[in-house]
């Protein structure tokens, strides 16, 4: 098992935090100045830093594929993103290792300025929703039911591909219907085109 | 209506803060060697709140000792050296003298 820097990191502050905290339990001394210092660290500087980079370890956490894959209604999309004999369009990018294994967030995070933060708000909702209505859902209800909220930016696709280089508008396909594909009225994972992005990919409902 | 917090002894009181330290360094480190929605969640909620109340509880009681502490000293000084000191009339006058 191989452990981040940071988590390693983390995990060392928690630990030093229980050893003075638990010393303290045991052996109950007076309140004096020692025993204050000691305390600082053992309730608040330490677990500080492991609440610290510990958030940080966790919102990249939040990024890779086995973290969507926690809930068992995504496995099938995450499991297929991972095979790699799938020819899907998410699992041709998961062989990419710009995307790797954190090819989810790299398609469906908002991007701009404050892209990470919308993101994680719609996360948010995803356990929400997840929590409330899916989580004691089969799997073959799921696939019926699970939609995309609003149907996929042709910009998320243009932050790499960004229409303008010859070997893309060679296609004649994609040089007939340029304006479309910029301004998002025809969409690259649409079926017929690059999709579907999943095997169960649906579109928004109407 | 006066609120009334229950009266607890700053030893128990730290140790509160102390077992919630504990709690919340429990939810944090599971987050970090099992990062799935769960808890992750947890730890970045109810983890890192649990952490900030026993901060606030050590530091509720340090700073009341240390209040207390400031009060004990300049009481001490006051019985030591008492403002309205009432100084003999003898006295005076060898000051005067002197």
């Amino acid at each position: 098992m191989e452990i981040e820097p940071l988590t390693l990191v983390a995990l060392t502050c928690a630990v030093i935090s229980a050893v003075l905290v638990v010393w303290y339990l045991l052996r109950r001394p007076l309140l004096t100045r020692a025993t204050k210092i000691l305390l600082l660290f053992g309730i608040g500087l330490f677990p500080l830093g492991t609440a610290m980079t510990g958030n940080y370890v966790g919102f990249e956490a939040t990024k890779e594929r086995t973290f969507c894959g926690s809930c068992h209604v995504m496995k099938p999309y995450t499991e297929d993103s991972a095979n790699p004999s799938s020819i899907t369009l998410a699992a041709r990018h998961a062989k990419n290792p710009m995307f790797g294994s954190q090819n989810c967030y790299a398609c469906h995070a908002d991007y701009g300025m404050f892209g990470t933060i919308k993101t994680k708000m719609g996360g948010m909702r995803h356990v929400w929703l997840y929590t409330t209505e899916y989580h004691s859902m089969s799997l073959e209800e799921a696939r019926q039911k699970i939609h995309i909220l609003k149907p996929f930016q042709n910009s998320t696709c243009m932050h790499c591909h960004s229409t303008k280089n010859p070997g893309f508008n060679a296609v004649p396909d994609h040089g007939s219907i340029l304006p479309r594909i910029r301004n998002g009225t025809v969409s690259c994972a649409s079926a017929g085109c690059h999709g579907p992005a999943h095997p169960f990919s649906k579109g928004p409902p109407r | 209506m006066k609120l009334r917090l229950p009266h607890i002894s700053p030893g128990r009181t730290l140790r509160i803060a102390a077992i919630l330290t504990l709690v919340s360094l429990a939810l944090m480190v599971w987050s970090l060697l099992d990062p799935t929605v769960l808890p992750v969640m947890i730890a970045m909620s109810i983890g890192q709140m649990i952490g900030t109340l026993a901060f606030i509880a050590y530091g509720w009681i340090v700073f009341k000792d240390v209040t207390r502490q400031k009060r004990a000293r300049r009481m001490s000084m006051q019985e030591l050296d008492p403002p309205n000191k009432v100084f003999p009339p003898d006295s005076l006058q060898m000051e005067k003298i002197r």
